[in-house]
Order: C-alpha cells, then structure tokens, then sequence
C-alpha cells in the first residue's frame, strides 16, 4: 500500500509540473530523507519473511514453496530498487534540473511506470505468505 | 504428566514464533 501511495501521490507530485514540482518535491524532502523509512523496513521483511521460510521449512514441501516464493519475490524488489530506481532518484532529486529537464521528465515517467511492477511484486510476495498460511493452518486441522 | 505439559507449551510457543514471522512478513510488505 505504502509502494501505492508512492505511485499515486508522491511520484505523480513530483512530475506534475516539472521543472517546478521537482523543486518543490526536493524542498519537501530538504529536511527529512524518505529512505529512513525504506532502509529500516526493507530489511526488517526481508529478514521476517526468511524466519518464516526456515521455521516452515520442514512442515512441508508447498510451505517451503510459497513462503520462498514471497522471499524471492521480495529479493527482486530490492534489487529492482537499486538497479532501476535509485539511478533516477539520483536523476530526479540531485541532477541540476536547468541542464537536465528532459532527463528528468523521462526519470519520472519511468518510475511511476515500473513502480506499478513493483507494487504487483510487492502484492504477490503478500498474497503467496497468505497461502502458505492457509495451507500451514489446513495441514493443522 | 508435566513432561507433557511443558512438551506442548514448547510447542505452542514454538506455533506462535512461526506465525509472528510469517504475518509479521505479511504486515510489513503490506
């Protein structure tokens, strides 16, 4: 939800009108860095979601299954962070918007499109955790 | 009877610990 919001929001704000809007967007952001939030809860579901598919590990076999596939599906959104999305979030927030306002329009296109790939990563890493507790709690019962 | 008792207590917590992780996963990603 919080990649949504990024989409929605966030993203949209800063390319509405840019050049203005990437300034206003940085001046937003002069005080407080958005990646405290990410750098903290990235890693904290990453490591939760590797708990989970150790302490499953031996109930069974499509436990394993969709557990590792949230862990995988995970994994790909953070390495698509920083292949895709930090190079233009140095675009967008420390280029010099006079000399760059093309590749900044561009930067900001490409994120809003990709973070919808991220967002449906995102969705079925939480969707395939929702299986395997459903299966975890069948196999109980 | 109490080996019992602290066998199924172990593995209540035990229960607990491995849904905390995996709702927990469930919660942040959300």
């Amino acid at each position: 939800m919080v990649s949504i919001y990024n989409t929605l929001i966030d993203a949209n704000s800063w390319g509405s009108d840019i050049p203005a809007s990437i300034q206003t967007a940085r001046d937003y952001y002069k005080y407080v860095d958005p990646r405290n939030f990410f750098a903290i809860f990235g890693p904290i579901n990453q490591l939760l979601i590797l708990l989970a598919l150790i302490f499953f590990w031996k109930d069974s076999v499509s436990l394993r299954f969709y557990f590792g596939l949230s862990f995988l599906l995970y994994a790909i959104i953070v390495i698509l962070t920083f292949a895709y999305f930090i190079p233009r979030d140095q675009i967008l927030f420390t280029w010099s918007i006079q000399d760059h306002t093309e590749q900044i329009r561009a930067a900001s296109a490409q994120w809003i499109a990709m973070n919808w790939i991220r967002s449906a990563l995102g969705l079925a890493g939480v969707l395939s955790s929702f299986k395997g507790l459903d299966i975890y709690y069948k196999l109980k019962h | 009877m109490e080996a019992i008792a602290i066998n199924q207590l172990i593995r209540s917590v035990f229960h607990l610990l491995k849904i905390t992780f995996a709702i927990g996963a469930i919660v942040v990603a959300a």
